[in-house]
């Protein structure tokens, strides 16, 4: 079984005959998104104990407040190895998972400690929280960004919304499908460069199968809720620095932070930056579709 | 007797810096881990005082070097220099070095 992400393929296999691996949200990602990917090799078994020997931890973090499945999941990191641990709280089927991540090897050794030992185990591939995590943790291996943003795909031209929870991703997006253009995602974006230009990409979500899409990223905007529509074109260290405020960044050390800010450099020095207050009805799309056309 | 010479030198353990046209980005590190909340920008000559303290120098020692790139009379330069480093010795930007 194959799973494809932007720059990406994950050839997953098992090692443990009473686990089973059933796509939800990564069903539809069974084809190429790019034209060059990098394979990893992932491998799923059952154990008992999570072997963490030599880990530290770099980074953590935990579900949100009112969460279905509370958990708290870790970065980790030992002599060159990367790894993810997730402890569940409440979930009925897992206590425990570990993604043993070697960059040199491309492979990815998933381990998973079932709640009751000798019970048939089936998971999403890229399960919650440990799909998200790995996803991060991939692009930032191959110099890409995920961002808290909605994307659509407006007859060929790509535009990103980005702000904090909250503000109106999803309403923007939902405006603009109204008027006739296509929703990548409207709450994260995996942003994927190729050949000097950078893409817009939905990726698989936790709890629901959506299709693969993607467009190239032609505009920026930075939004906010506003009595009437005002764009106004940013530039500048100031409109990158806003620009990555949305970003996920789960960086640990120096050089991750630098290769983070390089990129966003790059973006914000190919892509047009947009202050974007907006009130919420379809006037806002001709607004900004006459952007393109200069008047 | 001759007065002690004070050093200042850039924090470059604590921040990632980069240059992005004229002006730069300074991404502070707490742990190691970016914050990314407290981000610096510099304008141009922010950014030209601050490279001038990329290797440990005295005040009068950076107003020499920028005397040669900057059409402003000394009084002014050293008042803007003595400002910029209130505020980045705040933050955290610069620190004072034993020589």
């Amino acid at each position: 079984m194959n799973v494809y992400l932007p720059g990406i393929k994950l050839n997953f296999s098992l090692r443990s005959t009473k686990l089973f691996l059933e796509p939800l949200g990564s069903a539809l990602y069974d084809f190429p998104l790019t034209e060059n990917y990098v394979e990893f090799h992932c491998f799923y078994y059952l154990t008992e104990k999570t072997d963490l020997t030599g880990f530290s931890e770099v980074l953590s973090g935990k579900s949100f407040e009112g969460a279905e499945i509370p958990y708290k999941w870790a970065i980790l990191s030992r002599d060159g190895y990367s790894g993810i641990h997730v402890e569940f709280y409440d979930d009925p089927h897992l206590l425990r998972a570990f993604c043993l991540i070697d960059f040199h090897k491309n492979t990815l050794e998933i381990s998973l400690v079932p709640k009751v030992t000798g019970n048939v185990i089936k998971v999403d591939p890229l399960f919650q929280p440990m799909g998200s995590i790995l996803m991060v943790v991939m692009a930032h291996q191959q110099n890409d960004v995920i961002i808290h943003a909605s994307g659509v795909d407006d007859d060929g031209v790509g535009r990103l919304f980005t702000a904090v929870s909250g503000t109106g991703k999803s309403t923007m997006a939902g405006i603009w499908k109204e008027k006739g253009a296509k929703v990548i995602n409207d709450d994260r974006l995996w942003l994927h460069k190729g050949n000097d230009k950078w893409y817009i990409f939905n990726t698989p979500m936790p709890y629901y199968a959506q299709t693969p899409s993607f467009v190239e990223l032609n505009e920026i905007f930075l939004i906010r809720q506003s009595l009437q529509n005002e764009l106004k074109q940013l530039n500048g260290a100031n409109a990158a620095m806003r620009f990555m405020a949305n970003a996920i960044q789960h960086f640990y050390d120096k050089e991750m932070t630098g290769r983070h800010l390089d990129r966003i450099l790059d973006i914000a020095s190919k892509v047009p930056i947009y202050d974007c207050g907006f009130k919420p009805d379809v006037e806002v799309v001709e607004t900004i579709r006459c952007l393109g056309s200069g008047q | 007797m001759e007065q002690k010479k004070i050093f200042y030198r850039l924090n470059s353990d604590k921040f990632v810096t980069r240059q992005m046209g004229s002006e730069m980005v300074m991404v502070p590190l707490s742990n190691n881990v970016a914050d990314m909340t407290s981000v610096l920008t510099l304008n141009e000559v922010g950014g030209d005082i601050l490279k001038a303290f990329v290797e440990a120098a005295t005040v009068d020692e950076v107003i020499a070097k920028l005397l040669k790139s900057y059409d402003v009379d000394e009084p002014t330069l050293k008042l803007d220099v003595e400002e910029f480093i209130e505020k980045a010795m705040a933050r955290g930007v610069i620190d004072k070095v034993s020589i």
